[in-house]
């Protein structure tokens, strides 16, 4: 069965790899591929992560396209990216004749990325002086996402929120610095259930914020990386790799939004983005977004114990 | 530690509003002139589909429809002048919604057109719509040529007293009037989604109102011009179903941590919902451009945005929902028999329910989706996907095509924050 689809959106880094890929041997382009009902993720060289979606959720390596059933492929179908069709003209992708195959045996899913628009996170543009939100702000944007989180399902499992608790609160008994509480919760990676355990989703949001940042000098700090090849003996590889991308700031517009709108001093547009990421999986989105958040407590000098507080009472839990 | 009583709140009020929505029962009961029946249609003021609209903003389509019924009217003879009436402000126009009304497409209802009233006695409420004028070049598709104004002069003179006194008759027979629920239900039996496509629907009502038509006493000769003009507009009853529709949403609206969307509609410049828990407040978005069949000698490239309040029917769990009731559909909006049933199938993850009075025999007789849930558009990522009719983007030309739009996510997403705003603080 042949499949073709003009993609939506693409985001930039996507662009990167494929160029970057297309001048390497690329018979063998293709490491892995996750096929789910609405996602491909597709790990090629070198273990970059390019991810093709039918959620409307925009992110720098995602490749946007409508709503099919990406489910017909069988999951774990050897996938080639067609160096073929990768031939670069421009960087601009509504000018380029881009084509990005997945090919497999009885399988073809062929994503034309000429319409595309490009999406690329505003972070980029952030600089200088900053609003950031109020430390009552937080509270109440965490306070309402919790609601968010809970009435769509999307609350990390309480074990997960207790162990977070615990880390938090252990760094913030001395100064919570970014690295401080980062250390703390790489600890937990690996923790909770789903495809990407909620730790994960919580480790990146907490430091693709930090290091949006760190990287437009609207917070002192060093940048916070992972080292992938540690993070796979702890949890699985997939979740390894969208971790390493959105702590190198290839983001989702939910982070990214959820960061622009902290920095503007803007609660309603943080509370909207941090939104955005609920139609992550299971609870990765509210998982993510807390991330966030006590990223954001970090980064204000507050203390990042009431923001999970608020988070927690307004997704009507109690975490005694 | 538990969040079940937030869930335990929400799924108490959704199910609320879902079972008030399929229990609701409209009846067509009466004709009236809408500055007589409507609330608040007084003075020179107009009505029309979608979310709020300033004048700088209105698109193409709503901008003829607006001038049509100025001119309709007599506030103007020119289209400049009614268009210079519209600008100052002069004449007013407002959204139906509030009003209890709906209207196709540009949906312009003026003081002296006649209206379908309609009425649910399980909940007492009153809806309102304009009469359907038929395909092509016509008012709520933005044209204002004398054809236009001469056909709805002729509908308020003509068409009007005989569905007037039908109605009267019909009344005599059996209170409170003609039960369109249950004409929705056979239709959707019959190959009928109850959006765009209404074949059964006319039949059945003509098979309906017919013997009281004929039996009102008035000139045989008016009774057989109206009985032909809904005989040949085979999209005659879709402002019924709509005003059924609004009264079946209305029924769920306003139940306080309900997540349902209780109205979906579109101005031709923005898309607009109301959540049943927030009351009339407009969450807002770009109408997107439908993908259709052109007409001949058209193409995307004239189509104006999504128009029209007739997605109320999709909001009430019927019309582009019911999709795989009606493969036949696909001739007029395009796609595939495919995609109707895989359309109707993908709404099922967004909605609260099944109807259990509105099946899919395709699907063996399953309910259709029902109760569009703003956390499930969230959570999920699918947004409702809907049949439609497109206009030309310029005023005065008509009809261009029909197709099938895919709302926007963002205003599924903001009526979700300030759900939590308003209740998780």
């Amino acid at each position: 069965m042949r499949t073709e689809l003009t993609a939506l959106t693409v985001g930039a880094e996507v662009l990167r790899k494929l160029f970057f890929h297309a001048h390497q041997d690329s018979n063998h382009v293709v490491e892995r591929v996750w096929v789910f009902r609405n996602t491909i993720n597709v790990l090629i060289c070198n273990h970059g992560l390019i991810t093709i979606t039918t959620k409307p959720l925009r992110a720098s390596f995602a490749i946007n396209i409508p709503w099919t059933e990406i489910a017909t492929i069988p999951n774990g179908f050897k996938g080639v990216l067609n160096p073929a069709d990768v031939s670069v003209r421009t960087m601009l992708v509504n000018e380029s004749s881009v084509g990005l195959s997945l090919c497999s045996k009885g399988n073809e899913l062929t994503i034309h990325l000429n319409d595309a628009v490009m999406w690329e996170p505003v972070y980029r543009s952030l600089h200088g002086e900053a609003t950031f939100l109020t430390p009552n702000e937080i509270l109440l944007v965490a306070r309402a996402f919790g609601y968010a989180a809970a009435v769509t399902d999307s609350v990390p499992h309480p074990q997960v929120l207790l162990a977070i608790r615990n880390v938090v609160k252990k760094s913030a008994s001395k100064s919570p610095t970014p690295a401080r509480v980062f250390d703390g919760l790489l600890k937990l990676v690996g923790l909770g259930h789903g495809l990407t355990p909620s730790a994960d989703d919580v480790i990146s949001g907490f430091a693709a914020t930090i290091n949006a940042l760190v990287a437009r000098g609207l917070v002192e700090g060093d940048w916070l990386s992972v080292d992938l090849r540690e993070l796979v003996t702890r949890t699985n590889l997939l979740s390894a790799v969208i971790m390493r991308e959105l702590i190198m700031l290839n983001l989702n517009e939910g982070v990214d939004g959820a960061v622009a709108s902290f920095v503007r001093g803007d609660a309603d547009g943080m509370l909207e983005s941090l939104i955005t990421l609920l139609s992550l999986g299971h609870d990765s989105g509210g998982s993510m977004g807390l991330g966030c958040l006590i990223a954001a407590c970090v980064a204000s000098d507050v203390d990042p114990m009431l923001c999970l507080g608020a988070f927690v009472e307004g997704a009507g839990l109690s975490l005694v | 530690m538990a969040s079940s009583s937030i869930k335990e709140e929400i799924e108490k009020a959704n199910k609320k509003a879902v079972e008030r929505m399929m229990e609701s029962e409209p009846h067509w009961v009466d004709m009236g002139v809408a500055e007589r029946v409507i609330p608040d249609l007084k003075g020179m003021k107009l009505l029309h589909a979608g979310p709020p609209i300033t004048w700088d903003r209105v698109s193409g389509p709503l901008k003829g429809a607006l001038i049509g019924a100025v001119i309709y009217e007599g506030w103007a003879d020119t289209p400049e002048k009614a268009e210079r009436l519209l600008k100052t402000g002069e004449v007013v126009f407002e959204p139906t919604h509030p009003h209890r009304v709906v209207g196709p497409m540009a949906g312009v209802v003026s003081p002296s057109m006649p209206v379908f009233i309609f009425y649910d006695p399980k909940f007492g409420n009153y809806a309102y719509t304009n009469m359907n004028e038929g395909l092509g070049k016509v008012l709520r598709y933005g044209a204002y040529g004398k054809e236009v104004i001469d056909r709805l002069k002729w509908m308020a003179e003509v068409l009007y007293p005989v569905l007037k006194a039908t109605i009267e008759e019909i009344r005599k027979d059996r209170k409170p009037g003609l039960n369109f629920k249950n004409i929705i239900a056979q239709a959707l039996h019959m190959g009928d989604e109850c959006h765009n496509r209404y074949v059964a629907a006319n039949a059945l009502l003509l098979k309906e109102i017919s013997p009281y038509m004929f039996s009102t006493g008035i000139d045989r000769k008016d009774v057989i011009a109206a009985y032909n003009f809904i005989a040949r507009n085979i999209i005659f009853p879709l402002n019924m179903g709509m005003a059924a529709a609004k009264l079946m949403t209305l029924a769920a609206h306003g139940i306080e941590y309900s997540t349902i969307v209780t109205v979906m509609t579109r101005n031709g410049t923005d898309m607009g919902i109301w959540v049943s828990s927030l009351g009339e407040e407009w969450f807002t978005a770009p109408a997107p451009i439908p993908k259709g069949v052109w007409f001949p000698g058209y193409s995307e490239k004239d189509a104006n945005p999504d128009i029209g309040d007739s997605s109320i029917t999709e909001t009430a769990g019927f019309g582009g929902f019911a999709m795989a009731a009606a493969p036949a559909i696909i001739s007029y909006v395009g796609s595939t028999v495919e995609f109707a049933i895989e359309n109707t199938k993908r709404m099922y993850e967004i909605t609260y329910t099944k109807h259990k009075y509105f099946t899919i025999p395709y699907l063996g007789f399953q309910g259709t989706p029902t109760g569009v849930d703003i956390r499930k558009v969230v959570k999920t990522g699918i947004t409702p996907t809907i049949n439609t009719g497109v206009a030309h983007k310029e005023p005065g030309i008509g009809q261009v095509g029909a197709g099938i739009v895919q709302f926007p996510i963002e205003p599924f997403k903001a009526a979700l924050r300030r759900f939590a705003q308003k209740y998780g603080i």
